[in-house]
């Protein structure tokens, strides 16, 4: 059983905060938002997850206990989505092989990224689903670990904004070494205090 | 789950002016949708975490020995596959497939989170739960029906479980 939690993000037209949903779990409607609202917009621009098939990879992931998922609802649009891995380890020294909360998929509606003009922008859906993998981290006795391979555009948003410690490209996650963050417990801490 | 954050936080975490990209996760064009817990994280068991995948490799065993299937009728009506079941009752170090674990849930109507824990398919354990792994498996042998001792060690363990289900 889903549920939700009131969250914030920012409109881009006023500048003010406007209230938005979080399920902690994709529901049909948010791949159907997916389907026929993102899709001609990311097709359009051919950006570097243009294809991402979420309905594809919703029914592989589903069927698994480790797997959890979570939407952002605003305006009446789907506004974010992520999925994430309850099983990873830790890799950071300090915390090696503990268990973290591993962002597999993390993406924000198109028209909320900054090279798709014209379109009511609401900023804040990275920040919120950090905070909601935080918490489930912390929900399953992670204290608020997380880790994730960083898309190249989004690197300064996970080293500056959330504060998490940037390992680096990782050669191993194939074929593109993208770079790999980890937040610790006390980086946790202080993005949600 | 519950996010529980005041409408300061996100004011003071979600700047105007900010212009952040977000964005996780393999690039298109490559393979999507693997089982994330591959081959190489297919670990074994440790030392410390055997005697849970003993106890729960038992456990699996004992369910179906107890509903006189064979393990290929397990695996056809679990929808796993036989070489995991096979694994799973006679490698004590296997750490199971996630999904494995979750069908087995499923069809023996075990408690989900505390089967996995068990599985060593998380490392959220407690001593409570070694111990009581422990015992079980020390209480069984594996012979062609189950002892009136063996299915009281059974009912106990899995009771056991239940409690474990939510922490």
């Amino acid at each position: 059983m889903s549920s939700t939690s009131v969250v914030y993000l920012r409109d881009g037209a006023t500048g003010q905060l406007v209230q938005a949903e979080l399920h902690d779990s994709i529901l049909q409607r948010h791949l159907d938002d997916h389907k026929n609202h993102w899709n001609p917009l990311i097709v359009a621009q051919g950006e570097q997850h243009g294809h991402w098939d979420w309905e594809r990879k919703w029914s592989h992931f589903s069927a698994q206990l480790s797997y959890q998922s979570f939407a952002i609802e605003c305006n009446g649009q789907t506004q974010g989505l992520m999925i994430v891995n309850t099983i990873k380890r830790c890799r950071i020294q300090q915390q090696a092989n503990k268990h973290l909360v591993y962002v597999e998929y993390l993406e924000a509606a198109p028209w909320n990224r900054k090279d798709i003009p014209n379109w009511n922008r609401f900023s804040g859906v990275g920040t919120v689903l950090m905070a909601a993998g935080i918490q489930l981290s912390i929900d399953e006795g992670n204290h608020g670990r997380i880790g994730l391979h960083s898309l190249p555009q989004a690197d300064t948003f996970y080293r500056d904004k959330c504060g998490m410690t940037d390992l680096g490209p990782d050669a191993s996650y194939n074929p593109h070494p993208l770079r790999y963050f980890e937040m610790t417990e006390a980086q946790a801490a202080a993005f949600i205090q | 789950m519950k996010l529980q954050l005041s409408k300061e936080w996100f004011e003071n975490r979600i700047q105007p002016e900010e212009d952040f990209e977000v964005g996780a996760g393999v690039p298109t064009g490559t393979s999507e949708c693997t089982d994330t817990t591959s081959a190489s994280d297919q670990e074994q068991a440790t030392d410390e975490e055997f005697a849970e995948t003993l106890a729960f490799g038992t456990l699996i065993e004992f369910m179906r020995r107890d509903r006189r299937l064979s393990v290929e009728q397990l695996a056809s009506a679990a929808r796993v596959e036989v070489a995991e079941i096979v694994k799973i009752e006679f490698d004590p170090k296997y750490v199971p497939h996630p999904r494995s674990v979750h069908q087995l849930a499923m069809f023996f109507e075990l408690p989900q989170r505390a089967l996995l824990k068990l599985s060593n398919v998380t490392t959220v354990h407690n001593i409570q739960l070694r111990d009581a792994a422990y015992r079980f498996a020390a209480n069984s042998s594996k012979i062609a029906e189950l002892s009136h001792e063996e299915r009281v060690a059974m009912t106990e363990f899995v009771e056991f479980l239940g409690t474990q289900d939510d922490d």
